[in-house]
């Protein structure tokens, strides 16, 4: 198995997942994904692989975006007319499409280091990965975790009122 | 040893303290109640967090994300000085106003000298304004009447960068590169946006003692920014959108408040907050359950996926097609976790005998989305799962030989109980 056979075996799934939750698109995370990997195919020698990866992952995600800035007037038409064609799964539930646009949310809501760090912490990064992909000081990483775990849970929370209190509402 | 703060303590549920470190923290917070509590409220947020995350992963292909804040570029509006036309226009009768300075100045020194003084502050405030546009070498009408072409270059500027990246068929030094060379342009045509930031500072006391109180959490409503106090109750926020802001400031067992703050640009506010200790109760706790049908004695357990989040090992297994459970499995590390385990396995008898009329516990809160939660203040009280019917999630927890296991899924805790003897029986 050649080098980056391992590399692609060893943290595909694992990047593809933080770039899902981070851009809410499977196929977009995947190809960002497989970008990733073909730059590291151009390395000779990566000395923190899992942390380059991610930080390679994040920086072309940046680069997506702005560039998704100048055609996001004509995406939107695009995904407009593609909801209107999407059949979702039979296992997709009302209860799981609230509860993934609520996470949605509550996510977008953190600030940039903050998610950053804490979708890459789910992904097992430990905090010297995480300091090195995001150019943080290591000693900060626990800091910037605990904001964003609390935030994360109390926008949640925050949500999910507003939204039984709109149900409520609506059903008198 | 001085009380714990929240980035210590999540470092140490997350493994990543060194070991001397460790069991000092491990140490604090068996004979600490206050840090205890802190613990256990963490350890609801961790567990809370991932689940909220996991739920990002129902996400079917092909759809377009909506631009989150982080994620978008910030879009420049055109105005109506930026029309070519008018530019142009506006750059010679510039070049008019100049020459006319220039042929008085001979005659009116004095005057030339106010001018360039001007100008001059304008050079200061837009460097790069200066380097790129020679015409608006100075007046500082012209420069600020310029500013938001200086931001649009300082985005063409990591266009360009980008193009740069890509046309090289870059790796990721190049990635690199690219931001850096942009950085700079960026951080210059931004310079006018900057002038409009302050910072604030305080701190958070108890109204009773006077006492800092540390791990306060305070925001600066409607804006991204904020801070935790730290032990001695002290915060400092920057990057706060200058004008008048509301402070919002909340601690668990005080009651939250907010107070209004003008913000001035390049200044750095106070803000004094003494928090009333909070008269704890309990708010209803309704245990519901809309569990799928699942004969779970019968149904063969697959292995979807495992991984280690926060220091856990957790596995998601399909009990049936659409149906699976999580389990998660952590060290019963201290007494404060073996004291919240128990706590939490007792939570849905603690809801059963509420509803019976059974005294009301103190500061019981849900964490949301169907987890085992936490509720603070000074006492560490878990909530097995009490959600809305629109979150059908159950969580049962248990320790065994040392191990504390919480394992959940869309099932009745009948069901969960259920599977759970068969993973024991498996592990085993």
């Amino acid at each position: 198995m050649s080098d980056v056979d391992r590399l692609f075996r060893t943290y595909n799934t694992a990047l593809v997942r933080y770039l899902t939750r981070r851009l809410g698109d499977r196929d977009w995370a995947e190809e960002v994904a497989q970008e990733t990997f073909l730059r590291a195919l151009r390395q000779e020698s990566l000395t923190n692989e899992r942390a380059w990866l991610f930080a390679v992952a994040t920086n072309l995600v940046r680069d997506e975006a702005r560039k998704a800035s100048r055609q996001r007037q004509h995406l939107a038409l695009l995904a407009e007319e593609e909801r209107e064609n999407v059949v979702e799964p039979q296992e997709t539930t009302l209860e799981r499409a609230q509860e993934a646009a609520l996470a949605r949310k509550a996510v977008d809501a953190l600030a940039e280091r903050d998610r950053l760090a804490l979708l890459m912490r789910e992904e097992g990064l430990d905090y010297l990965e995480i300091a090195e992909a995001l150019e943080l000081s290591a000693g900060s990483v626990g800091t910037t975790l605990s904001r964003a775990r609390r935030r994360l849970v109390e926008s949640y929370e925050a949500l999910q009122k507003e939204r039984e209190q709109r149900e409520k509402n609506a059903a008198s | 040893m001085q009380h714990l703060d929240e980035g210590a303590i999540h470092a140490w549920l997350d493994g990543q303290l060194p070991a001397n470190k460790a069991a000092e923290v491990t140490g604090h917070a068996s004979e600490c109640a206050e840090c205890a509590a802190m613990v256990a409220e963490a350890r609801g947020l961790v567990v809370a967090s991932t689940r909220i995350l996991t739920a990002l992963d129902n996400v079917p292909a092909g759809v377009t994300p909506v631009p989150s804040e982080g994620l978008s570029v910030p879009i420049v509006q055109r105005r109506w000085y930026d029309r070519t036309d008018i530019r142009v226009a506006a750059a010679l009768l510039f070049v008019a106003g100049t020459s006319l300075v220039v042929v008085r100045g001979g005659r009116e020194s004095t005057s030339s000298r106010a001018m360039m003084t001007i100008g001059d502050k304008a050079e200061a405030t837009a460097p790069v304004a200066l380097d790129s546009v020679s015409l608006q070498s100075s007046g500082a009408e012209i420069s600020q009447l310029n500013a938001p072409a200086i931001e649009r270059r300082g985005l063409e500027s990591r266009t360009r960068a980008n193009a740069l990246n890509k046309s090289a068929a870059a790796s990721a030094p190049a990635v690199m590169q690219a931001e850096a060379l942009a950085a700079p342009a960026v951080t210059t045509g931004t310079a006018f946006a900057k002038k409009s930031i302050g910072s604030v500072e305080g701190r958070v006391t108890d109204q009773d003692s006077g006492k800092g109180l540390h791990g306060a959490t305070v925001d600066i409503l409607g804006t991204p920014v904020g801070a935790t106090t730290d032990t001695a109750g002290r915060f400092k926020i920057e990057n706060v959108p200058a004008g008048a802001q509301r402070v919002a400031v909340r601690r668990i067992g005080y009651v939250a408040q907010s107070i209004p703050l003008v913000v001035e640009s390049g200044i750095t506010a106070t803000a004094q907050v003494a928090l009333a200790a909070s008269p704890t109760s309990l708010d209803e706790i309704v245990v519901t359950s809309m569990a799928a049908k699942v004969d779970v004695v019968a149904a063969s357990l697959h292995v979807l996926r495992t991984d280690n989040p926060a220091g856990t090992k957790r596995t998601v297994y399909q009990v049936s097609p659409g149906v699976e459970v999580t389990l998660t499995e952590s060290p019963a590390d201290t007494g404060v976790t073996r004291d919240f385990v128990s706590r939490g396995m007792r939570a849905n008898e603690a809801a059963s005998q509420r509803s019976a009329g059974a005294e009301k516990e103190k500061d019981i809160r849900t964490i949301p989305g169907g987890v085992a939660g936490v509720a603070g203040g000074r006492i560490s009280q878990a909530v097995a799962v009490a959600d809305t019917a629109s979150v059908p999630l159950n969580t049962i927890s248990w320790a065994d030989h040392g191990r504390r296991y919480t394992l959940s899924g869309r099932l009745t805790t009948k069901d969960l109980e259920v599977l759970k003897a068969r993973l024991m029986a498996m592990r085993r």
